[in-house]
Formats: C-alpha cells, sequence, structure tokens
C-alpha cells in the first residue's frame, strides 16, 4: 500500500475519513443469500450472458432492483456484479459467530471490511438495550386516545380524482390484473 | 237460547267434574306467552352479536383503534410527506373492491420499522419503513397490502370471532339496547370492539390473511400501473434488516418472515412477471423523502 506514516497530516485525515464514509457506505448496503443455483446475468434479462454461475447460499450485495431482477454484487473484494432474479434471493440465515475473528484493532477491521465472508450475528436482540423502543403492544393497550390527530389525518386524506390526477402525472395507468387465486378457482369477479 | 243454557250447563258440569291437574290454567299461559317473547329476544339479540358488522360499525371501531395508535405515536410533521402518501394509498385502494371508503394515510413520526391498516381504511406506515423504501412502486406494494386487509375484512372477522363471547354477555345482559338507533351495539359495543382490535393488533394476524394481503397488495400494485416487484423488493429488504440496529418492531413481531413471505410470493411470479416493466417511480419518491430533515 502507497501510504508512508510521515504523509502530513491532512492527507492521513482525509484517507481515515474517505474509510470511515466508505465503509458507512458499505455497512449500509443489504446482505442477500441466493437460496438456490442461479445466474448471475450481464443484463436484467434471462437471455442476457452469464457472467457467473452462483451456487446455493452465496452472500451478495444488493446494488439495484428493476422489475424482476436484482443487481448484486458479490462480497470478495474483486467480485463480479450481474442481476440475478429477485425471487432466487432471500435474506441471510442468522449464525452464531463460532470462530474468531481475523486479527484484531484496525488491521482486524479491515480484514473484515474487505475480506469478511463469515457474518457476525447476534441473535435477535431486545431493543431495550438500543433504546428504540417504538410501538410495543403495552404502550398501545395503554395509550389515551387521540382524537384531535385522528381529525387532522382525516383531513389530509386525498380525495378518488386527486389521487387519479397524481397518478397520471407519473403516466401511471391503471391496468386489468387478474387475482391469481381466485383465476384458478373461477371464481365470478375475480378482476374486481 | 234454550240450547246455549244446556251448552254453558254441560261445560260446567264438564269442568267441575274434571280433576284440578287437567284444568285450564291462564297463568301458565301468560307465562308461556312471556317465555315465548323472551326467547323471541335472545334469539334477536344473539343474532345481534353473531351478525356481520355494519360498514358503520367498522369504520367506528376502527376509528376508536386509529385514535389509540394516534395517541401512541405522534403523527409525524411534514405535511407535504402526508400529502404525497395519501395521494399514493388512495390510488392504490382505487383498485380494491371497496373503492368508496374513507381511505386515509398517516405517517407515524416513529424510526422503527411499522405499517398497519385497522377497519374502516385508515392505513398507517412509519418514516422509519419510508425511508428505506427506494421506490414509490415499493411505497405502492406496502400501502397494496395494508388496503388488501381492509378489502378482505380480515381485522374485522378475527375481532368478530374474539369478541362473541363477550358481545353475547354484553347483549345478553342488555347493556346494550339491541333495538336503539344506528349502532345496535351502542357505545359499549363498539368500546369491546376496539379494544379486542387492539389486543389482535399486538398479536398479529394468521398467517393464511398475511399471506394473502402479500399476494392481493402486489395485485392492487399492478392495477395501479406500478411494477408489482415493489412488495417483493420490500421484503427482500425487510429480509436483510438487522433487528438490533433498527429497534422493536411490532409489525415485523407479529407477521411471518420474511422470507417465508417471499417463498409464497414466488407462487404467483408468472403473474408479477407479466406486469414487471411497469414503471417504479423513483424520481418523484426520491424528492419527497430528499426535503424530509
Amino acid at each position: 500500500m502507497p501510504f508512508k506514516p510521515h504523509l502530513n497530516r491532512f492527507v492521513l485525515a482525509a484517507y481515515w475519513l474517505a474509510l470511515a464514509v466508505f465503509s458507512a457506505a458499505v455497512v449500509a448496503q443489504e446482505v442477500v443469500n441466493t437460496n438456490r443455483a442461479t445466474d448471475m446475468r450481464a443484463a436484467p434479462d434471462d437471455s442476457s450472458a452469464v457472467v457467473r454461475m452462483l451456487a446455493p447460499q452465496t452472500q451478495v450485495q444488493v446494488l439495484e432492483r428493476r422489475g424482476a431482477w436484482t443487481r448484486v454484487k458479490g462480497v470478495e473484494p474483486e467480485a463480479p456484479s450481474g442481476w440475478v432474479r429477485m425471487m432466487h434471493l432471500r435474506g441471510e440465515v442468522i449464525i452464531e459467530q463460532a470462530a474468531p475473528q481475523r486479527g484484531s484493532g484496525v488491521m482486524g477491521g479491515l480484514n473484515r471490511l474487505f475480506g469478511g465472508s463469515q457474518q457476525t450475528a447476534a441473535p435477535r436482540a431486545q431493543s431495550a438495550t438500543l433504546g428504540i423502543r417504538g410501538l410495543s403492544p403495552e404502550e398501545l393497550q395503554a395509550a389515551s386516545p387521540n382524537p384531535q390527530a385522528l381529525a387532522k389525518v382525516r383531513g389530509l386524506a386525498a380525495s378518488k380524482d386527486e389521487a387519479a390526477t397524481f397518478a397520471k402525472t407519473a403516466n401511471l395507468a391503471a391496468a386489468t390484473v387478474e387475482d391469481p387465486a381466485e383465476a384458478a378457482t373461477n371464481k365470478p369477479g375475480a378482476r374486481r | 237460547m234454550k240450547n246455549v243454557w244446556i251448552v254453558i250447563v254441560l261445560a260446567a258440569l264438564l269442568g267441575a267434574s274434571l280433576p284440578a291437574s287437567a284444568q285450564f290454567d291462564f297463568s301458565k299461559l301468560n307465562k308461556l306467552g312471556d317465555a315465548l317473547k323472551k326467547g323471541q329476544d335472545v334469539a334477536k339479540k344473539a343474532s345481534e352479536a353473531t351478525r356481520e358488522l355494519t360498514e358503520a360499525e367498522e369504520v367506528e371501531a376502527g376509528d376508536g383503534m386509529a385514535a389509540s395508535f394516534l395517541g401512541a405515536v405522534p403523527l409525524h410533521p411534514d405535511a407535504e410527506l402526508q400529502r404525497y402518501v395519501n395521494r399514493v394509498g388512495r390510488w392504490v385502494a382505487t383498485q380494491s373492491r371497496r373503492p368508496d371508503l374513507k381511505w386515509s394515510f398517516a405517517v407515524l413520526d416513529t424510526p422503527t420499522i411499522n405499517a398497519f391498516a385497522v377497519p374502516g381504511g385508515t392505513i398507517f406506515i412509519s418514516v422509519g419503513l419510508l425511508k428505506r423504501l427506494k421506490s414509490e412502486s415499493e411505497l405502492a406494494g406496502v400501502l397494496g397490502h395494508e388496503v388488501a386487509h381492509v378489502m378482505q375484512r380480515h381485522h374485522v372477522k378475527a375481532i368478530q370471532a374474539a369478541a362473541k363471547t363477550d358481545l353475547m354477555k354484553m347483549i345478553g345482559s342488555e347493556v346494550v339496547d339491541a333495538r336503539s338507533g344506528a349502532s345496535p351495539l351502542g357505545k359499549e359495543g363498539i368500546k369491546l370492539l376496539t379494544s379486542t382490535g387492539l389486543t389482535i393488533m399486538s398479536k398479529g394476524l394468521d398467517k393464511a390473511d398475511e399471506f394473502e394481503a402479500d399476494r392481493i397488495g402486489a395485485v392492487l400494485a399492478a392495477r395501479a400501473g406500478y411494477d408489482p416487484y415493489g412488495l417483493v423488493a420490500v421484503l427482500q429488504m425487510l429480509a436483510a434488516v438487522k433487528q438490533e440496529e433498527s429497534g422493536f418492531s411490532l409489525m415485523m413481531s407479529t407477521h411471518p418472515t420474511p422470507n417465508d413471505r417471499l417463498t409464497e410470493l414466488e407462487k404467483f411470479t408468472s403473474t408479477l412477471d407479466r406486469f414487471a416493466a411497469q414503471p417504479q417511480v423513483e424520481d418523484r419518491f426520491a424528492k419527497v423523502l430528499a426535503q424530509l430533515k
């Protein structure tokens, strides 16, 4: 690495800032797993070239979504990116971290950042430790009703026409779509 | 005249000669009449307790629940955001089998991941969930799922089943006057439905109801002109969420796992694929979210 310890402090600070920003961006990425053997393709299209074949339980980072496809990138540093069918991906299965971390401190951190294929996963923790309680069953049952807020909600409601106009401005056109479950049993009124 | 007298005398003699137990007891006839009337009342009240709720009752119970939600968590202060979500939600709701309900959508000011529907068509979504979405089609998917719950009356049916016994007791004990006004259930009956409803929100619906809401939600989003994979994308995002980083979510703790929901939705891939090229509408979604503090 072309890093000289006696480089001036400004560059040093800039380097670590960039690292921090980059690591924040990486940490914010979604990590999902293939749940079957599937193809990573060059474009979101069944007819486009296969970039890589992925084994089941391959971990990938989500980059983008388009229609029925997700653009992903492998978790290793030089991993290619490509498109995988959205339905072929699931959330990762939580596993307890059994193996020791590779190294400690800054270098260990860097290793985990760039090379970590092991996921450190805590068991589903109670939020009490985080302090983000939000809405809980107890709070809901104990809450004093707020009818003024409800009146405000009514006032903010959109009319049917307003909503239709708003849809038009984004070129959304109503489509006829059968509920597949109703279509299967041939129930009348399957379209509505 | 002579014949009438003969009949009367004969009847009197007949009556006098009968054993006491066989004599006609008028007081028993009155009691029988009372019992018949009471039986009718009981039957009427039983049917009051078990008949389907009217739309007015559904809305009243739902309003009670909504007022409690808003007592527990404040409304998000950004009016532009509220109006935006209402416009998108109302358009999706228009595609349902109950397009003319008083559909209202409320953004709750909590960073947790939550979305709920109450009977009658008031739907809540947390700003915490909104900030994790990437497009209007994803929002349409989430709201479509909630609209589906109201369209299929999932909560109403669950509330009625859970409250049936208590409703019958209440009606039977005449706390509620089964003959009165617009809501035969009365104030006490609605209170019971509301509190039962809140209990059900805390426990969650049956898995089958959630899977059905996913399927119908995706269909509604597609009918509204959106890419129906928006809902699939949201489920995938939820599947990747680390609970310890996002705080407690009442929604996530009462729903089937996102992975299971994805597996269920996968059954309808051919329908979803048919509409996957419909717009995702990312630009105006991003604009609204960007102007939030």
